[in-house]
């Protein structure tokens, strides 16, 4: 997976590419827990993110939850496939797209 | 036709850890092609996979034992479904049974687990699973069309 992070202000942008699967989503998770604080903002674009399994969702579970202390997360550019499992297990209706 | 049918069953055998996927998710995506799986119905067999493979290599074989998985991929001769098998000796287990998630909670208050095999009986046509010989067989089958 290929991790794109760019700071702006307290708003994180973080784009994704690859697979956010059992492989990938540690790297993730790492990346995010290295950026957490002063951020006001985390924005994952998923443009590249061609599909997604439990263990991605979990650390994007996570990561909400700790932005939803602190801020908030938007999920951005996700394909049909991704959607379709976000949709699947409920997340669609927890999760702020644009 | 015998030919045929040997042609098209494929057989990994891996060590039962997690990283092994990797090896897993590579082959799958080499053989997927000349199988005629559709890419998105690819894409859903690569996340049952990772879900099925990574419980296997997580909780099949206690903690420092080695062991295996075996994976067989294999379709019918006229390509309309393809079955995955994952077989290993560890622990009789059927994560079949695990609960559902409770998908009408907050993300905030969910409880980690469960989801991937929720995805798998969502994301396949069919899942089965047999104790047979000390080995636990769970089979996944995916219509191609």
């Amino acid at each position: 997976m290929k991790l794109e992070s760019q700071k702006t202000g307290d708003s994180l942008r973080v784009a994704l590419e690859g697979s956010l699967d059992t492989l990938t989503a540690p790297e993730l998770e790492k990346e995010l827990a290295t950026r957490w604080n002063g951020i006001g903002e985390l924005i994952l674009d998923f443009s590249g993110v061609d599909y997604i399994s439990s263990a991605g969702l979990r650390v994007v579970m996570e990561a909400d939850r700790r932005m939803g202390k602190q801020g908030k997360m938007v999920l951005r550019n996700v394909n049909e496939d991704v959607r379709a499992v976000f949709e699947i297990t409920g997340f669609d209706e927890l999760l702020k797209f644009e | 036709m015998a030919e045929k049918n040997r042609d098209s069953e494929h057989r990994l055998t891996l060590p039962a850890l997690r990283e092994s996927f990797a090896a897993l998710k590579e082959w799958l995506e080499r053989l997927f092609p000349g199988m005629a799986v559709p890419p998105d119905a690819g894409k859903k067999l690569l996340i049952a996979a990772d879900e099925i493979f990574t419980n296997a290599a997580s909780y099949a074989y206690p903690t420092g034992t080695a062991g295996t998985v075996e994976v067989t991929v294999e379709s019918d001769p006229a390509r309309t479904e393809i079955t995955l098998t994952f077989s290993d000796s560890g622990i009789a287990y059927n994560p079949l049974d695990a609960p559902p998630p409770d998908l009408g909670k907050p993300l905030a208050e969910r409880e980690p687990g469960g989801l991937g095999i929720f995805l798998v009986k969502r994301l396949t046509d069919a899942q089965e699973y047999r104790r047979e010989n000390g080995r636990n067989i769970l089979v996944l089958k995916k219509k191609m069309r």
